[in-house]
C-alpha cells in the first residue's frame, strides 16, 4: 500500500473537519500516528516524541512530495469507517478537533511509548502542555478508554 | 540512583581531525571499545562518496566520537542553565555516542534496501543494538545507566523532548558534526559552518525548541544554506546516488536469491539482523563484509552473469549513468507531477523498444532544506519565533524543500537510451 496515497486520504478526512491549512499540517502527524497506534494501519512511519506531541520527519517528507497520481488502494486498509468514528467521538467533547487529536495522541504517545515511561501520563501531559486543561485532558482519556482496550506497550 | 558521570576524569583523549583532543571518561571508554562500536571504524561515513570524493574515507566511528564531544558541550552548557539537569549530562553523551551503532554496512546504500523492503531504518537498529547486544548493554547497565533510557533517546522517544532534539531536529549535534566533517573529507568548501558561534549561544526555548539568540542569526542561516549546498554537491550527486543504487540493488537480488542468501545471512532480513544482535554476532557486519562477499562472487563465478555484471561495474566504478536529470526548489510539490510522467512515461517508452528493464532506473527524491515543526528558533526578549518568521533572517526565503528527479541507465545503453527519449524529455538537462 502506498504510504502517501494514505496519508492523503487522512488529509482529505481531516480537511472535512479543520479548516486552517496550517492546523491540518500539524495535526496530520497525530493523526498518522494514531492510526498506526490504535488502528494498526501499516504506514511505516516513526514518530518521535516532539514538544508538539508526536511527529514524523519521513511523514513531513512525503508530505511535501505529496503529488500523487497512482491509482489509491488503501480503502481497505486504511479503516476510514474507524477512523472516521474516532474522529467524531472526539468532536463530539465539543473540544476543537486539531486541539482534541494533539491531546489523544500525545496521550497515547506518553502511556506506550515515551521512556522512562511517567508514573501518570495524564498528569505529565498537563505538566508538558499547559495550555491544556484538566478537564480537557479527562474527557479526552474518557473517548480514548474504548479504543485502546488491549493496546500494549511495545514489544 | 545515576552517578555524576559527567565530572569522571577523562581516561584517554582521542586526537579527532576536526575537533581535536576528545577526552574519554572511564564509561565512554569501555564503550568504545566493545567489538560493537569497533564496528564502526569499518563502516564508511559517506559509503560510496569516494568514487566523486577520494578523501571521503572516514567513518562512523569519528563521527560518532564527534557528535558525542559536541554534545557533551551543549548538554554541559544547558545544565549550567538549569535547563538540563547535571546528572542527565553523560546520559546524553552516551545516547550521542551510540546514536549511528546500528548503521548498516555501505551506511545508506544497504540501509535503502532494508527500508524498502522491511521499512527498517537505522535508528531502529540502533535502539536494538543499545538494548540488546550484550556487549553494549553490558556496559550501560555496569555504570549505572539503563539501556532502554539510552535508546529512548536515539529512538527520539525520551520522556524529555529536549533531549529528543538535541540528537534530532533541524540543528542537532548530529548534523553539526556530520556537515563539517563531510565538507572537510570531501573538500567541498560550501559545506563550512561556524560551529563555535553555533554551539556557544545555543539554548532552548521555554517550549522545549532549540533556540538562538539573535546575535547567532547569521551562523544559523549559513548553517541551513551549507547544508542545500552540502545535499546538492555531496549527498545526492548524481554519481554518488548511482552506486546507492546499484549496492542496493546487488545486496536485493543477493538476499533474494535462495542460491546466493546464504553469503549474507542472517543479515537479510529484519528477524536475521535482531538474532545477530542478541548473539552477540552483529559486529561482523560491515563494509568490509560486503566487499569481501562481492570480491568472492566474482573469484568463484557465483550466480548468473547478469548479477556478475552488476558486481563489476559496482568494483570497478563503471555503474549507472543519469541521462536526464531535473532539480527543483519550491515549497510544495517539488517534482512537478509533469516531471514524474514524463519520465515514467520514457522509462516505459525504452522497455518497450527492448531495453532490458533493470537497465533503467528512475529516482525521485524530495528533500526537506527547512522543516516546519524542527526549525530553530530565534531568542527575541524572552519569547521566541521560528526563525523562518524572524523578520531579520534570509531563513525564511529559502525553498522548503528540493526535489531531484534522474533517469539512471547501464552504461551500455547509455546512447541508445539518450536517443529515445529525447521525445519525452526534451526539456531535459543532460547530465
Amino acid at each position: 500500500m502506498s504510504n502517501i496515497c494514505c496519508v492523503l486520504q487522512l488529509v482529505r478526512e481531516l480537511v472535512s473537519y479543520v479548516k486552517d491549512q496550517q492546523a491540518v499540517g500539524v495535526a496530520i502527524h497525530w493523526l498518522v500516528y494514531i492510526a498506526q497506534k490504535v488502528f494498526n494501519v501499516h504506514l511505516g512511519y516513526r514518530f518521535k516524541w516532539g514538544v508538539k506531541g508526536p511527529y514524523s520527519r519521513g511523514l513531513a517528507r512525503d508530505l511535501k512530495a505529496g503529488n500523487v497520481r497512482e491509482r489509491c488502494i488503501c480503502d481497505e486498509n486504511l479503516r476510514l469507517p474507524s477512523i472516521r468514528e474516532f474522529l467524531e467521538d472526539l468532536r463530539s467533547t465539543g473540544i476543537r478537533l486539531d486541539k482534541a487529536l494533539e491531546i489523544a495522541a500525545s496521550y497515547i504517545m506518553l502511556r506506550y511509548d515515551v521512556y522512562p515511561k511517567p508514573p501518570d501520563p495524564l498528569e505529565e501531559l498537563l505538566k508538558k502542555k499547559p495550555y491544556i486543561t484538566l478537564r480537557e485532558a479527562q474527557v479526552i482519556a474518557r473517548v480514548l478508554n474504548k479504543y485502546l482496550v488491549g493496546l500494549r506497550e511495545r514489544a | 540512583m545515576r552517578v555524576y558521570w559527567s565530572s569522571e576524569p577523562a581516561v584517554k583523549s582521542v586526537y579527532d581531525e576536526l575537533h581535536g583532543y576528545i577526552p574519554l571518561n572511564e564509561v565512554e571508554l569501555k564503550i568504545v571499545d566493545t567489538p560493537t562500536f569497533q564496528r564502526l571504524r569499518r563502516i564508511k561515513q559517506l559509503a560510496q562518496a569516494w568514487y566523486v570524493y577520494p578523501g571521503a574515507v572516514h567513518t562512523r566511528f569519528s563521527h560518532s566520537l564527534g557528535v558525542m564531544y559536541l554534545m557533551g558541550i551543549i548538554a554541559s552548557k544547558l545544565a549550567q542553565e538549569g535547563i538540563i539537569p547535571r546528572d542527565d549530562v553523560q546520559l546524553l553523551k552516551l545516547a550521542a555516542l551510540l546514536h549511528d551503532i546500528g548503521h548498516t554496512p555501505f551506511s545508506h546504500g544497504v540501509e535503502h534496501y532494508f527500508i524498502r523492503k522491511f521499512r527498517l531504518k537505522h535508528e531502529e537498529l540502533s535502539r536494538w543494538v543499545i538494548e540488546e547486544d550484550p556487549y553494549i548493554a553490558d556496559v550501560l547497565r555496569n555504570y549505572g545507566f539503563e539501556p532502554r533510557e539510552v535508546a529512548a533517546i536515539v529512538a527520539g522517544l525520551h520522556k524529555e523532548t529536549v533531549y529528543n532534539e538535541l540528537l534530532s531536529s533541524d540543528l542537532d549535534v548530529d548534523r553539526l558534526d556530520y556537515l563539517l566533517r563531510d565538507a572537510l573529507h570531501t573538500g567541498v568548501a560550501y559545506g563550512l559552518i561556524d560551529l563555535d558561534r553555533i554551539v556557544q549561544t545555543v539554548t532552548v526555548d521555554s517550549d522545549g525548541y532549540i533556540a538562538v539568540p539573535k546575535k547567532a542569526v547569521q551562523a544559523v542561516e549559513n548553517f541551513y544554506i551549507a547544508r542545500l549546498h552540502m545535499y546538492r554537491t555531496v549527498y545526492y550527486h548524481k554519481t554518488i546516488t548511482s552506486y546507492q543504487l546499484l549496492i542496493a540493488l546487488i545486496y536485493e537480488k543477493i538476499s533474494e536469491s535462495t542460491e546466493l542468501r546464504g553469503l549474507l545471512e542472517p543479515f537479510t532480513s529484519a528477524s536475521g539482523i535482531r538474532n545477530s544482535i542478541r548473539k552477540g554476532i552483529f559486529y561482523i557486519w560491515d563494509d568490509f563484509y560486503i566487499g569481501g562477499v562481492l570480491s568472492y562472487v566474482l573469484s568463484k563465478d557465483i550466480g548468473d552473469e547478469s548479477f556478475r555484471e552488476l558486481v563489476r561495474m559496482y568494483m570497478t566504478r563503471k555503474g549507472f549513468r543519469a541521462v536526464y536529470e531535473w532539480i527543483g526548489f519550491s515549497n510544495v510539490n517539488p517534482v512537478p507531477s509533469a516531471i514524474r510522467e514524463s519520465i515514467n512515461k520514457a522509462i516505459e517508452f525504452v522497455r518497450d523498444q527492448g531495453i532490458p528493464r533493470y537497465s533503467t532506473l528512475p529516482y525521485v527524491e524530495v528533500i526537506p532544506i527547512v522543516s516546519d515543526e524542527e526549525t530553530v528558533r530565534v531568542l527575541i526578549n524572552g519569547t521566541s519565533v521560528k526563525i523562518t518568521e524572524f523578520a531579520g533572517s534570509i531563513v525564511k526565503h529559502l525553498p522548503e524543500s528540493m526535489g531531484i528527479a534522474r533517469i539512471y541507465v547501464h552504461p551500455m545503453y547509455c546512447d541508445a537510451v539518450n536517443k529515445l527519449i529525447t521525445k519525452f524529455l526534451s526539456h531535459n538537462v543532460r547530465v
